[in-house]
């Protein structure tokens, strides 16, 4: 009779024991899928706080292009005309044309030294980049887009900077070191050049025979002609750039 | 009689709280271990994540120098065509070169003043390497490769400025100087490097046939060509470090 009674004492420890094992599996089961449930929502959360990130960089960035867009093709307008008047004044050197008055060749060599407008400057764009926000747009047409873009500023960029050394220290320079002065060089309302007027020296004027001279000698024409070759890059630089622009617009558009 | 029951009641809280405790361990026990187990679900779904990671990474670089690879070769091909052209006039220009025309010669020279190809684009690894990505690749031979890619990339870019300050400010400038314009040197030039503008050759500053074949038999002027061709050379020397090390690169990225 004992016996069977701690035999059934027995029984309900293990069952019991084996309930406790039961309910300890479930506690565990539950506190993983708490865990893992609440992982999933904080990445769900953070998904979408990166998207909406994307979708405010995409609609900014378009909006930076379009500004600039316009604002390239006044400068490409702006290049082309001016190119076009150096070439005009190439031509009438490189033929003798005597039929071009000298106070006309002044004005058409002016055009070679005029502005050609700035590289775009996106600030947007420039912001994501240093801040790595850029890589929130994973779309590899537009990546490739983007580095194109940059490389062909970048090329804008150091093509200003040639133009600037050509004027300031090199051919441009020491033909203008012959003359004494760019106001030799230039019509009488060049004054806006370099922002303020060059004052007039007299004593340096010479005869329209001997500007004519001065402009047919090979150096000199081939300096005016080093200026066309460095702005007709200048030109055909911008055109890409502005293809690019328009490209990365087109893009962004869809995305 | 009632002393006795508060007692016996007493022994039955003690015994229910300590119950209570061991109740209470094992619980914390559980929930740490419920914890842990989940974050090691986490991590490895991470991994599986990353692992993904690189293999897309893999694949977009695969990608991208297949293609540069494509740009390289065309490039490179064009160049070297060119430069023999501009190395077949250096022969030309002190010999015997009577039997060519000005009109050939200055095309020969023209060959010189080609473009000199452009930049792979490599993005999927310029924004891996940006976004630190890259290090999901360990793999020290594809590292060295890459490096050797940069290292032509980067001299790339030096020599073709330098071909650019020699046409512009440089020697070949000054050669234009004694000419003139950069048209009696290659004839009429339409869209001249790119720049979408035709130079005419000045009526003005024509010389003879005579003298432009003594004109270019001159040491100096022997000598900016040979430059020019150095330089050119030089380029062409980086376009076959990036074919090399891009030709590692995707053998290697087809073996991980």
């Amino acid at each position: 009779m004992l016996f069977i009674l701690r035999q059934l004492r027995r029984l309900e420890l293990r069952k019991r024991s084996g309930q406790y094992f039961l309910y300890a599996f479930g506690e565990i089961v539950l506190v993983v899928v708490g865990i893992l449930v609440a992982l999933q929502i904080n990445n769900w959360n953070e998904e979408r706080k990166l998207k909406n990130e994307r979708r405010q960089l995409i609609e900014k960035l378009e909006y930076d292009f379009r500004v600039n867009l316009p604002r390239i093709d006044e400068s490409i307008e702006l290049a082309e005309e001016r190119n076009e008047g150096l070439r005009s004044f190439l031509s009438a050197v490189g033929t003798r044309n005597e039929a071009v008055s000298v106070n006309d060749l002044k004005t058409l060599v002016l055009n070679g030294f005029s502005g050609l407008g700035v590289p775009p400057n996106i600030n947007s764009y420039n912001t994501a980049v240093n801040t790595g926000t850029i890589n929130l747009i994973e779309d590899p047409v537009l990546s490739d887009l983007f580095t194109t873009f940059e490389d062909r500023v970048s090329t804008y960029t150091e093509l200003v900077d040639i133009n600037r050394d050509d004027v300031l220290t090199g051919m441009s320079a020491k033909v203008r070191g012959e003359l004494g002065s760019f106001g030799l060089l230039f019509p009488e309302e060049r004054s806006m050049y370099l922002g303020h007027p060059l004052a007039d020296q007299t004593i340096f004027q010479i005869s329209d025979e001997a500007f004519r001279e001065f402009l047919s000698r090979k150096h000199v024409y081939s300096a005016f002609e080093n200026r066309l070759i460095i702005r007709s890059r200048i030109s055909s630089t911008q055109h890409r750039v502005k293809e690019t622009m328009e490209e990365i617009l087109a893009r962004l558009e869809e995305l | 009689m009632l002393f006795i029951l508060r007692q016996l009641r007493r022994l039955e809280l003690r015994k229910r709280s300590g119950q209570y405790f061991v109740y209470a361990l094992g619980e914390v026990v559980l929930v740490v271990v419920g914890i842990l187990i989940a974050l090691q679900v986490n991590n490895w779904n991470e991994e599986r994540k990353l692992d993904q990671q690189r293999q897309e990474l893999i694949e977009n670089l695969k990608t991208d120098f297949r293609a540069s690879l494509q740009t390289i070769e065309e490039d490179s091909q064009r160049l070297t065509e060119n430069n023999e052209g501009l190395q077949e006039f250096l022969r030309l220009s002190v010999g015997e070169n009577e039997h060519l025309s000005i009109e050939e010669l200055k095309l020969l020279i023209r060959k010189g003043y080609m473009p000199l190809g452009t930049l792979p684009l490599v993005n999927a690894y310029d924004s891996a390497v940006n976004s630190g990505a890259i290090n999901l690749i360990q793999d020290e031979y594809l590292e060295e490769q890459f490096m050797g890619f940069e290292n032509g990339r980067k001299g790339f870019e030096v020599f073709i400025d330098m071909v650019r300050v020699q046409t512009i400010a440089g020697e070949s400038a000054q050669l234009r100087k004694e000419l003139g314009s950069a048209a009696l040197m290659m004839g009429d030039i339409a869209g001249f490097a790119g720049g979408g503008i035709t130079l005419e050759e000045p009526e003005a500053f024509k010389v003879s046939d005579e003298a432009f074949r003594a004109f270019i038999a001159r040491k100096d002027i022997y000598s900016m060509f040979e430059n020019r061709l150095i330089l050119r050379g030089r380029v062409g020397t980086q376009f076959r470090r990036m074919k090399v090390a891009t030709e590692n690169i995707l053998e290697r990225l087809e073996e991980l």
